[in-house]
């Protein structure tokens, strides 16, 4: 019990420490949602494109091999 | 080092590398917290309010140190044109606002006890005030104004602006007579505080700095994915 009353200042410190992680979790929260719905839309829109930049890519090894 | 920041540096970076991040950052704030709350010894003058300080002093650093890079991010945005440079600074905007906000509250359950009274228009206290304000400012910028351009120079100017403000906030105490104590930690001379208290601090510090680092590596992302989204939107 004397943890949590902390010779009376208990009352300030709990509250800062509690403040600060609070804080700190919902930034941590709010920016992943933000971070996964922008990963996902961005995913949707090149990875499409990504992957004909690799077919292309190998087309022009394959051209390049038989040139030689 | 500089070229860590660019974009196809940032996109590289896995989720997890971020989820290793997230589990250090557990590990580095769950010893904090044993150490901080019970672990170390309360000040012989101020008793256990002293506690505090292993989330006021990292918060006030921290917060002062993102406005710094963003200060100077805007000025090479403005000057040197690099592209990537708003991107940057508006993703460290929320850490730093998020912990001068933390800076303030706590500094406020600090002063009650210590002071007798939550709040004073202290130089120190104003001006940490005055540096919400600005993060606010930067932030409602982004926020509000559509134009990328415009958004841009105008968060750019109020990021230079707000330079001005730190030495204010870091000198206010030797500069005015204020109720905040001078600091007990300078890059120039030995700390002041014992031991017992200097590792629980570090400790801290140590955590906020990774959460710190997560935050601002899942922002940067969003931020670039989101531009590169725009362009390609702006192109077609």
């Amino acid at each position: 019990m004397e943890l949590f009353i902390l010779d009376g200042y208990g009352q300030f410190v709990w509250p800062a420490f509690i403040f600060t992680i609070v804080s700190c979790f919902f930034l941590y929260l709010k920016t992943k949602k933000e971070f996964h719905k922008q990963e996902k839309i961005y995913l949707k829109e090149f990875k499409q494109l990504e992957t004909k930049k690799i077919e292309v890519d190998k087309k022009r090894e394959v051209l390049s091999g038989r040139l030689i | 080092m500089f070229k860590n920041f660019f974009p196809s540096k940032i996109l590289s970076i896995t989720n997890n590398t971020i989820n290793g991040l997230v589990i250090l950052l557990v590990v580095v704030v769950v010893i904090g917290l044993t150490y901080s709350l019970f672990l170390s010894p309360p000040d012989y003058i101020q008793g256990d309010s002293v506690r505090i300080m292993y989330v006021h002093v990292p918060s006030s650093f921290i917060a002062l140190s993102c406005f710094g890079f963003i200060g100077i991010a805007s000025i090479c945005n403005l000057i040197f044109k690099i592209k990537f440079m708003p991107l940057l600074a508006k993703s460290l905007s929320p850490i730093g606002c998020v912990f001068s906000l933390i800076s303030i509250v706590t500094g406020s359950f600090w002063g009650k006890p210590t002071w007798g009274i939550w709040w004073v228009w202290d130089a120190r206290l104003t001006s940490m005030a005055i540096l919400l304000l600005f993060y606010i400012a930067y932030i409602l910028t982004w926020k509000f104004i559509n134009n990328f351009e415009k958004a841009n120079k105008i968060s750019s100017i109020i990021g230079i602006i707000g330079l001005f403000n730190l030495p204010v906030i870091k000198y206010s105490v030797d500069w005015w007579n204020t109720l905040h104590q001078p600091s007990s930690i300078t890059l120039t001379s030995a700390p002041t505080i014992h031991y017992t208290m200097l590792v629980p601090l570090i400790i801290m510090f140590f955590g906020m700095i990774i959460y710190s680092l997560i935050i601002f590596l899942m922002r940067y992302k969003t931020e670039i994915m989101k531009f590169k989204l725009n362009k390609k939107k702006y192109h077609k």
